[in-house]
């Protein structure tokens, strides 16, 4: 082919000027994420789950009142181990208790914990992430050691030792795993820190003399943030997972609040007489964690389609 | 190559540290102090306390407590009856010494009974890291190999649904599936828990190799979805490289080219990934040990804070660190031999 | 790629050398030696429900065809024995391992109900002022290292149980029995009653069985190897291995046990998480012996390979709720019964034993001799509590909490031993039937050895659940409800009752019959006082494997003699 030298005639001058003329913008980065966003199906079904889920969760006490008039506490041991029918949709746990209601109520503390965990744990490791990053040198020394710490904690025995000193709600248990559990969101952000710090805007924007707070927030933040969207789902579906694991252990939210993680544990004696004890809180929690990770991957994808695999 | 490693290795010590005096604070935080077991005693009297007080050196300044329970003070004198002069000998090794303490139940040495668990944690732990890469890496390139094939849709849903439900969970149920097979058709195929045959004598290792695979299997479940998800796309992008093209319009067979360059990219970032993966094995291992009455650390760990026998639980986190530095520091020896550009440097 | 395969051999190999190199069962290591009882951290034992002295079968003439020898017992436990030594432990999961290595002097007949000796002979005499009581131990007696068994061993046991230094915290009920015991030449033991006319003085001869002297005089007992690897016993089988929370063996069989050597070769058990597993264990049969939960017992009923039993020993254990009565708020007795009546027992029973359990109201289980239905009753009223409350002075307060002169009811604590899930449902029933009358209460599953110390020593608790194990001889019983007792939990003090209770126990002529007009009169009072929510007695559930033949069945069910039982050819 021949090499041909851009001139005057021959770059899309016309083809701008005509959209000028029109009055159409270019489109943003976001308005472009969110237009591939909608095209994935999954990752939009996705996230209609988990909204449905979340909601759910949130109108827990609206539903005990106006559709199933139970309370998640109130027992009836005459009609104890009953299967779903129309009167209970989930059947009655081994106290009789409705167990519809005590499965949204569970979810309303394993959203929470998911959702505390998450925010907590990504404050920490933004922060950390992009000052290291950006500043580089010491501090990003002084930062990268202090992740090398944290992850040399071992995680589930300094739990079990606190667990067996104070009384863990779920309030602390959230911020005691984000305390723990933040690294590998600040890696991820320092890394991406690390590239966008060399685009050719961000050296633009230093010659000019845009002061470092300004770059950080202009710049580096947005960045950051499609892929902070992204661990946010993680980190869900990763803290309802650890939040089950601690309450098998006797470590996590105590009876008689109900959570996905200790209804799934208390159910399994009867797993061979009454299976849907074990099934809902089951369905549940991986409903949840499917819905959020193919929200995070949607996202993902489309904000940058280039990690598309 | 001697002084990356000697790099790595100084850089545990900070991180070493730091668990002792999380260890060092968490003792003088539980509920009794390090003096409890004494305290339960009806017949010690106030004197006594003050005596062991002195003893163990705790009535000294809290930087001086510190020292004392890492070095030990019996190789100095203590004031133990209070008259303001040092003339006996205290009775601490310390904890640099291997003294932790001694259990508030059984009162054998807090560190022999934690070491003695130990080989079984390592054993589940490698054997599901073993699991994964044997598991994880095969499938994975082949599922890249065909992509968008039946297999390779099967594999990512199959192991997406695998992921959302808790793994060890799935253990009890399997327990439970096994139980209700055998007793359906006579033939066990998996053991329910425990390390060998409850009543074996000696060391059998095809029934050892029996009561390890459900365990294993499951603890490494995590281990080879992230292995094959990785080879998987390593795979992908290593057949639209331009070189594969190269090579095959030289004449070499497809298969061998991707499947050597696809293992030698993918070297690095697998042995990146298992230092990680086995150290997060041994830390979580208590769980596994729980449903599959597996007699491990994590599970004695597990006991221990439920009893509230603090030499043991506490103990246990700095052999937890331990072993989580030098499963790190393998790694890093590991992709240092295997990167050739490290050894440079 | 060379080195990966370098990396995976590497790998396959670490693992190997750590499965081969470590034991699976570790050896227990030395306890420190301590130079004084300041340094050595003391031992900690548990009080806890006493177990009727394990009763074997009276030897009777060779039967016609000798049963098999060798075999495996396998069987498996949920909680954790705290040591391998009789006199530091009285709960049950320790006692129910070291009766496998550690014979008794006495047993329970298990047909007749008797008390007749084990390595005593037959029974005791007492002398004509009825202040002491002699035994004979049986001619030519061995430890297990060979040893002559003397009676200078068992006066050593007495002598080392009432050292102060001794940490026994059942001590008490022996001093309430025995102000000595003494060997009046090898094969004599003289025990001097502290009261004329004790009634159970038989039944509790046994002390806590026997430790031979030769080992343990060296040693301090509280603190020693010994304690945790028993290297000379005299019960049926020796003693192999425990690790605590992993497993326990025993065996081989003991040639000098008093009863004959046992044909079983060896007996396991496995610490399993909880019922649960071990079910799935007897299903797949890799277990033996299963006691299940009520809930289960059905499916185990139907397992074709499993022979199930089902009975109420003259001893039945039952399930209670303790009231902390040194709590001011759990003071007033008026009180307790109020909250007894708020307390829905038919339906605990109904909904977690599945009926399989009777109903208790006082101290003395329903299938024991001593047994009276007319005491004071409860029945469930959640209305009728909350108006006996409000006669008290408690009425709700504006979240529905009761309060008493402006104060409100302070949040109290149920605690259950964890793993139990019937003890759980217990707690959570009655946290749910509390909150309806204004009560706040807070579920706490504790460890078994913890919640031990904290019932028998801390004391910080308000509400506690636990069981009794009590045994034929009602004795034990009620001495832990007297006001002196060491091992009075619930810490109720009732004169009456302590006056009632030694005047059965001291009953002239010690007839039967005599004696249960004083436990009629004790068990009244108690009932009234309500230290304890009486909830249920419970039949035992047993399902044994049929390749193993164990006891026949009698009174005491059909497990009291291992020693018989035989794998089947």
């Amino acid at each position: 082919m021949t090499i041909q030298v851009p001139t005057r005639s021959n770059t899309n001058i016309t083809a701008l000027q005509n959209a000028l003329a029109q009055g159409k913008p270019s489109r943003s980065f976001w308005q472009d994420a969110r237009i591939r966003f909608f095209q994935d199906r999954l990752g939009v079904s996705g996230g209609t789950l988990f909204l449905f889920l979340c909601l759910m969760a949130l109108a827990a006490p609206w539903i005990e009142q106006n559709i199933v008039h139970f309370s998640p506490s109130s027992m009836d041991l005459p009609n104890a181990y009953r299967p779903p029918t129309a009167q209970h949709w989930f059947g009655t746990d081994d106290y009789g208790r409705d167990y519809f209601i005590r499965t949204i109520y569970a979810g309303q503390v394993s959203l929470s914990i998911g959702f505390l965990f998450a925010f907590v744990s990504l404050t920490i490791g933004v922060v950390l992430g992009v000052a290291g990053g950006y500043y580089g040198g010491g501090l990003d020394d002084l930062v990268q050691g202090v992740i090398n710490l944290v992850q040399g904690i071992p995680m589930l025995p300094l739990l079990m030792i606190i667990g067996s000193m104070v009384r863990l709600g779920w309030v602390e248990l959230a911020i005691l795993l984000s305390i723990l559990g933040w690294t590998g969101a600040s890696r991820q952000v320092r890394g991406l820190t690390l590239s966008v710090k060399q685009r050719d805007y961000v050296l633009a924007a230093r010659t000019v003399g845009a002061s470092n707070a300004r770059i950080m927030v202009q710049h580096i933040l947005p960045n950051v943030f499609s892929i902070v969207l992204v661990i946010v789902g993680f980190d869900i579906a990763s803290a309802i997972m650890v939040e089950s694991g601690l309450s098998f252990l006797g470590f996590g939210v105590q009876p008689p609040t109900p959570t996905w993680g200790n209804m799934l544990t208390n159910s399994l004696t009867y797993v061979s007489k009454d299976p849907w004890l074990v099934v809902f809180p089951g369905v549940a929690i991986s409903l949840t964690v499917l819905a959020v990770f193919l929200l995070s991957d949607g996202l993902r994808d489309a904000m940058d389609p280039q990690l598309r695999k | 190559m001697t002084r990356y490693l000697a790099r790595r290795l100084l850089q545990t010590i900070p991180i070493l540290l730091i668990i002792t005096v999380i260890q060092f604070m968490l003792i003088r935080a539980s509920p009794g102090g390090p003096l409890k077991a004494y305290l339960e005693n009806p017949m010690t009297t106030v004197e006594h306390i003050k005596q062991m007080e002195r003893q163990l050196g705790l009535d000294q300044p809290l930087p001086i407590q510190y020292l004392t329970w890492m070095l030990g003070n019996d190789w100095t004198l203590v004031d133990e009856d209070g008259d303001g002069v040092a003339e006996t000998k205290g009775t601490t090794r310390g904890m640099l010494r291997g003294d932790f303490g001694y259990s508030y139940f059984t009162h054998l040495p807090a560190l022999e009974t934690i070491l003695g668990r130990l080989p079984a944690t390592v054993e589940l732990s490698l054997a599901a890291t073993l699991i994964s890469y044997l598991i994880g890496i095969p499938l994975g390139v082949y599922a890249g190999l065909h992509r968008g094939g039946r297999i390779d849709n099967a594999v990512r849903f199959f192991t997406s649904t695998l992921n959302s439900v808790p793994h060890w969970w799935l253990g009890l149920i399997f327990i439970i599936l096994i139980a209700n097979l055998t007793l359906a058709t006579g033939v066990q195929i998996l053991p329910i828990g425990g390390r060998q045959t409850l009543g074996l004598e000696g060391f059998n290792p095809l029934d050892r190799l029996w009561h390890l695979i459900l365990p294993a299997f499951l603890m490494g479940t995590g281990g080879w979805i992230t292995f094959m998800r990785f080879m998987r796309s390593e795979t992908l992008e290593v057949l639209g490289q331009d070189y594969v093209r190269t090579a095959r319009a030289k004449g070499l067979s497809a298969r061998v080219v991707t499947f050597r360059h696809i293992l030698r990219n993918a070297l690095l970032p697998v042995v990146t990934i298992s230092g990680g993966l086995f150290v997060s094995l041994i830390n979580g291992a208590a769980i596994y040990e729980l449903v599959f009455s597996w007699p491990g650390m994590g599970r004695l760990v597990l006991e221990a804070t439920l009893k509230k026998d603090f030499p043991i639980s506490i103990g246990a986190l700095a052999i937890f660190a331990t072993i989580g530095v030098l499963g790190r520091l393998l790694a890093d020896i590991a992709y240092g031999w295997v990167d050739p550009r490290i050894r440079y440097d | 790629m060379y080195k990966l395969l370098c990396l995976l051999s590497v790998t396959v190999v670490l693992v190997f050398i750590v499965a081969c190199a470590a034991p699976v069962t570790p050896e227990p290591t030395k306890a420190p030696t301590a130079t004084t009882v300041a340094v050595a951290p003391p031992a900690t034992t548990a009080p806890g429900p006493t177990v009727a002295p394990k009763p074997t079968e009276v030897p009777k003439p060779t039967e016609t065809k000798a049963p098999p020898k060798g075999g495996t017992v396998r069987r498996y436990l949920t909680g954790n024995a705290i040591s391998m030594n009789p006199m530091m432990t009285s709960d049950t999961t320790s006692t129910g391992l070291q009766d496998w290595i550690w014979a008794h002097l006495v047993k329970r007949d298990p047909v007749t109900l008797d008390i007749v000796g084990v390595l005593y002979e037959d029974k005791p005499t007492f002398s004509a002022d009825g202040k002491t009581m002699t035994w004979k131990l049986r001619p030519g007696l061995k430890w297990s290292d060979g040893q002559p068994l003397t009676s200078a061993d068992v006066e050593f046991t007495w002598k080392t149980m009432m050292d102060p230094k001794t940490k026994l915290r059942q001590r008490a009920t022996f001093e309430g029995a025995f102000t000595d015991v003494k060997a009046l030449d090898p094969l004599t033991v003289q025990y001097t009653l502290k009261d004329v006319g004790f009634c159970p003085a038989a039944d509790q001869s046994d002390l806590i069985g026997v430790l031979p002297k030769h080992i343990y005089e060296k040693l301090d007992i509280n603190v020693n190897p010994e304690n945790t690897k028993p290297t000379v016993v005299n019960g049926p089988w020796l003693f192999k291995s425990w690790a605590a929370d992993d497993q326990f063996t025993a065996g081989p069989p003991n040639k000098n046990y008093v009863l004959g050597e046992p044909n079983i070769e060896t007996v396991s058990y496995r610490n399993v998480k909880d019922a649960v597993v071990a079910l799935q264990l007897f299903k797949t049969q890799e277990i033996d012996i299963v006691s299940p939960a009520a809930l289960d017992w059905e499916e185990v009923k139907k397992l074709p390979f499993a022979s199930t039993y089902e009975y109420y020993t003259p001893g039945a254990s039952w399930t209670y709720i303790g009231f902390n009565t040194r709590n001011p708020w759990l003071a007033d007795k008026k009180v307790r019964q109020a909250i007894s009546t708020a307390i829905d027992v038919d339906g605990m029973i109904k909904n977690i034993r599945l009926g399989l359990a009777k109903r208790q109201y006082s101290l003395i289980s329903p299938t024991n001799w001593a047994y009276t239905d007319d005491v004071p009753k409860f029945p469930y009223d959640p209305t009728k509590a909350k108006q006996l409350l409000k006669d008290l002075g408690f009425t709700p307060g504006p979240d529905g909490i009761l309060q008493k002169d402006g104060k409100p009811w302070p949040k109290m604590r149920i605690f259950y031993s964890a793993g139990t899930s019937e003890r759980e449902k217990i707690a959570t029933i009655a946290q749910e039937n509390l909150k309806a009358v204004g009560i706040p209460l807070e579920v706490v599953a504790e460890e078994s050895a913890a919640y031990s110390e904290r019932r028998g020593v801390t004391r910080d608790m308000e509400l506690f659940i636990h069981g009794w194990s009590p045994g034929v001889e009602p004795y034990g019983t009620g001495e832990v409800f007297q006001s002196f007792s060491t091992r009075n939990h619930s810490g109720i003090k009732n004169l009456e009752f302590d006056k009632l209770w030694d005047q059965a126990s001291y009953t002239p002529g010690c007839k039967q019959a005599d004696r249960k007009v004083f436990y009629v009169k004790a068990a009244q009072i108690l009932a009234d006082e309500q230290p304890y929510i009486w909830i249920f007695a419970t039949p035992e559930l047993v399902a044994v494997n049929k390749r193993l033949t164990v006891n026949p069945m009698t009174p005491l069910g059909v497990l009291y003699d291992p020693s018989k039982w035989y794998i089947n050819p």
